[in-house]
């Protein structure tokens, strides 16, 4: 994982949202502090981002049309056990 | 907004393994299990007791012959009365089972539902106020140009505009499954409310071609509740252009008397419905794929309220779209008899 915040290299960050509203603001808010981010906003295209663009972590949103994000957490998990995911939800204090 | 954060597994864990397991119980307590299991334990005793009754009923008989009296007068009236009565009353048991299993089941499907429903109309509820929530901090945070500023803002007031359609669409769906609108119905003739609807709201329906056929020319008088038939062709109305990519989006109703009922058919131009999704569609909260533009998301309540308020109509709607092929159709049938 890179170390180094905004002077060599830029840490990636994927974000998993659907409500593009919310991805709007997640991308405008990381880049704000210095992240190159990137959007995916359903499950099969955020599995082809994360590969075709390997992130530094990815922010997850769980309520995702087709593919639902504790599917693409588990393929994640399947080839990567070290990549960091946060896991977003504007659920309830439920789960 | 609910971070949490997942740690990496230890290499062992492949999957993490509480995620698939979650809703599991312990299988000896599944209904299912516990009910064949009381219908093989009933079914079993009776098989006993006619068993036993059999062999108690054998040395009787043998203690009869050996007394000289006449057995097929103590015997066997008595034999069938006993098995009759015993299969009787198993068969009680094993209805009442059956009610309970089946009631039980019914349950549980509807505690789900209850669940999925407010798990779904939570996240409905909390999305745009997380994302107005988001911006605000933004705001508050970083300086930002003017120009950006009014996009975001604008973004704010969909956001609320959504928050305030998905709150008066579960108003609305509450008060009719309370039935408190019952008392505003009055016979209208259907067409002069679709073509009044229509020319009331025509801002609203943009670029879209909207035609109202009623080749038979009858008058179809029918008791409405005028508000909710509204909200009803509002929703139509406000699929078939939004589920729509078609440079012109058109809409097309026809009246069409058929049988004991009269069919209203909505036609449109839009990007249909796939087949394996027309039975869904009424369900609460479900949506076909999503869009990216911001206009054709919805709370997924829609259909659902257009269905409910047929019901309460006494009549139903249904959705017709052919695989691969442009449009869809959906019929509200409307009953002559209204009951």
């Amino acid at each position: 994982m890179r170390v180094s915040v905004g002077e060599c290299t830029q840490e990636r960050i994927l974000a998993v949202e659907d409500d593009s509203h919310l991805a709007e603001g997640l991308k405008l808010n990381l880049t704000l502090e210095g992240y190159e981010v990137r959007i995916a906003s359903d499950g099969s295209s955020a599995l082809r981002k994360w590969k075709e663009w390997p992130p530094d972590l990815i922010v997850l949103d769980i309520m995702l049309p087709q593919i639902d994000g504790l599917s693409v957490l588990r393929s994640i998990r399947l080839e990567d056990e070290r990549i960091p995911i946060l896991i977003l939800s504007a659920k309830g204090d439920s789960e | 907004l609910h971070v949490f954060h997942t740690r990496p597994q230890p290499p062992s864990y492949k999957v993490p393994p509480g995620l698939p397991a979650m809703n599991q119980s312990r299988w000896f307590l599944h209904p299912i299990l516990i009910f064949i299991a009381s219908i093989v334990a009933v079914g079993l005793s009776l098989i006993l007791y006619i068993h036993w009754y059999l062999e108690v009923s054998t040395g009787l008989k043998g203690v009869i012959q050996r007394a000289g009296l006449d057995q097929d007068q103590i015997l066997a009236p008595q034999t069938w009365v006993v098995i009759l009565v015993l299969s009787i009353l198993v068969g009680i048991i094993l209805m009442g089972i059956f009610t309970i299993f089946v009631y039980n089941q019914k349950t549980i499907q509807l505690y789900r539902l209850q669940r999925n429903f407010i798990s779904n109309f939570t996240h409905e509820l909390k999305t745009p106020v997380t994302s107005m929530n988001l911006y605000l901090e933004t705001f508050r945070r970083h300086e930002l140009c003017r120009e950006d500023r009014l996009k975001y803002i604008g973004y704010m007031v969909q956001d609320a505009d959504r928050l305030s359609e998905s709150i008066s669409r579960i108003l609305s769906l509450a008060r009719i499954k309370s039935s408190i609108y019952e008392d505003g119905f009055v016979a209208e003739d259907l067409v002069g409310v679709v073509e009044r609807f229509y020319e009331k709201n025509r801002d609203l329906f943009g670029r879209c071609e909207v035609a109202i056929h009623n080749p038979s020319a009858r008058t179809f008088t029918y008791p409405i509740h005028l508000v909710l038939f509204e909200m009803l062709l509002m929703n139509l109305f406000t699929n078939a252009i939004k589920y729509n990519d078609a440079d012109v989006p058109r809409l097309d109703i026809r009246f069409e008397p058929r049988g004991r009922g009269i069919h209203i058919r909505f036609e449109d131009n839009g990007i249909g419905i796939p087949g394996s999704e027309v039975k869904k569609i009424f369900r609460k909260f479900y949506q076909v794929g999503r869009s990216d533009d911001m206009s054709a998301k919805g709370t997924g309540l829609g259909l659902h309220l257009v269905e409910s308020i047929a019901r309460f109509h006494k009549g139903r709607v249904i959705a017709e779209s052919k695989e691969g092929e442009k449009g869809s159709v959906f019929s509200l049938i409307l009953p002559f008899k209204f009951s």
